[in-house]
This record gives structure tokens, sequence and C-alpha cells, in this order.
């Protein structure tokens, strides 16, 4: 499996990602390195509206260990998330570019 | 003489200072966001450092063990961490085959508990988020993720102060053993 391939998969399961808390509305992946110069998967979630100033710690813990897991299944490097909420949609944008 | 400790709880409310769970309309103050992720990873850091010189120097007193404090590297706990993570399946799994041995015998009882493995996810994700915060210039810290950020490191902070079982004991006797003696 390639890199593409195993981004595209972390794309999909991030996307069909589900659980009573959180929905995930959009997903995007990218590789780089960080400031030790280790490997890194950026993963940035445009999640729904939380209900206060953020989403419950422990769904947010779950969600992040499954995609953890996932992307350390398909050989991909440790998964750090940024999470923008719909109403700073803006954001993904930027990482996006 | 009047002291000024380093406390991993007063740096947490330093951090929702910079970033309150309740604002008013307007553009997020975003280098108000990076120094929030910053503080929360550092109260994170702080109270490990504190409870691996702790079991390292059990009966040492206050200002031998703040001293001890300043040995431990930021390396030296996401190493421990990966170790962990990589054995739980939510990091690469390029753990040493000693290490793997020691912590998941194959004929004994694991000595990673479900409270060291959220304590290593969630350090290793705020040593990543701290140094987007502190040198990449394109990181983006919406409001949401840098409470998301602060709350995970307010968890972080509350399991390490709590923890008490043996398997908690290994975890921060481990990062104890990867820091070295130093002149500072």
């Amino acid at each position: 499996m390639t890199e593409e391939d195993g981004i595209a998969e972390l794309v999909e399961f991030a996307q069909s990602y589900s659980s009573s808390a959180v929905a995930i509305k959009q997903a995007l992946v990218s590789l780089d390195e960080n400031q030790d110069g280790d490997s890194v998967t950026r993963v940035a979630l445009l999640l729904t509206e939380p209900h206060g100033d953020t989403w419950e710690v422990d769904d947010i813990i779950e969600m992040r260990q499954a995609l953890r897991r996932r992307a350390t299944e398909l050989s991909l490097p440790p998964v750090t998330l940024t999470l923008v909420a719909e109403s700073e949609r803006d954001a993904i944008d930027a990482f996006a570019q | 003489m009047p002291e000024y400790p380093i406390e991993p709880d007063k740096l947490l409310d330093a951090a929702d200072i910079l970033c309150p769970a309740q604002v008013g309309r307007g553009r997020p103050p975003y280098t108000a966001h990076r120094r929030a992720v910053s503080t929360a990873y550092y109260a994170a850091f702080h109270a490990l450092t504190e409870r691996a010189v702790g079991v390292a120097f059990r009966h040492g007193d206050a200002a031998l063990r703040q001293r001890v404090r300043r040995w431990v590297a930021h390396a030296d706990v996401a190493t421990v961490c990966r170790w962990v993570s990589g054995l739980q399946g939510t990091a690469s799994p390029g753990v040493p085959a000693h290490i793997r041995t020691l912590l998941v015998p194959p004929h004994g009882p694991s000595h990673i508990d479900a409270g060291a493995a959220v304590v290593a996810d969630g350090f290793l994700e705020l040593y990543e988020k701290r140094m987007e915060a502190d040198y990449d210039h394109e990181a983006v810290f919406t409001r949401g993720d840098t409470r998301a950020t602060i709350g995970l490191a307010r968890r972080v902070v509350s399991l390490v102060g709590a923890a008490a079982s043996n398997e908690a004991e290994v975890f921060f006797g481990l990062i104890a053993m990867q820091a070295q003696v130093r002149s500072r």
C-alpha cells in the first residue's frame, strides 16, 4: 500500500467515524515532519458544533485513539489532530492550502 | 523565603485565561491560542516530571526533587509514551524488543493499564501541539481545538496526579530512568 492509499483510507475511516456525541463532517489528512524531524500524520477534522465551548474530553480521546490505531494499521506516522467547529470552518480551508 | 514553584494546576488556569470558555464575538486571538496550547502542554509535562522524580526519590525533600525535575527532558517523557502507545497499537510499533518484553511479558500480566495508555496518548498529542504552537507558522488553532487541548491537558494532569497503581509506578519509573544526571 502506498502512502497515498493509506491517506485515502484514513480519510475514509475518519469520515465514516461516528459516535453518539461527535460527527465528522470533513477530514483532511497530510503527512508532515515535526520540529524534531519525526514524521507525523496531520488530520484536520470539521466537526459538528459542540454544545458548550468545546467537545467532551472523553469523546475526543476515544476518537483520537481510533484514528491513531487506524493510522498505525495503515503504516502511517502518528496522528495529530486539529479540530474545527462548523462555526470556524474558514480554518479548515487554511489547513487545506 | 518566597517560593515560586511551577504548578500544573496554575498553568492550566493560565491557559484558561488565554483562551477562556466564554468569549464575545470577533476575530479569535490566535496568538493567545498558541500560548494557551503551549502552556497546557507544560502543565502536563511538569505533572509527569513531578511523579517521575517522586518515584525515583521517594524520600527526597522538596528542594531536592525540584532540582532533579530539571533533569527530565521532554524527549525522555515522549520516548516512554511512544513505547506505551506503540504497545497499545495507537502509535508506530517500533518498540524495542526488551521494552516490549518488560512491559508486556509473554507469560505474565501487562504492566500497562488504561490510565497510562490515556496519559501516553494524551501527552504525545500535547507534545505535537506544543511544537506546532511554538514553531509552526502554518498551524491553525481554532477556539474549539484550543479549548479541547486545554481539556486534554487537564485530564492528563488529573490522571497523573491520581495514579496509584503498580502500572503507574512502572510508567513514571521508566520516565525517571530515561532522564540523565545533568549539571543544571
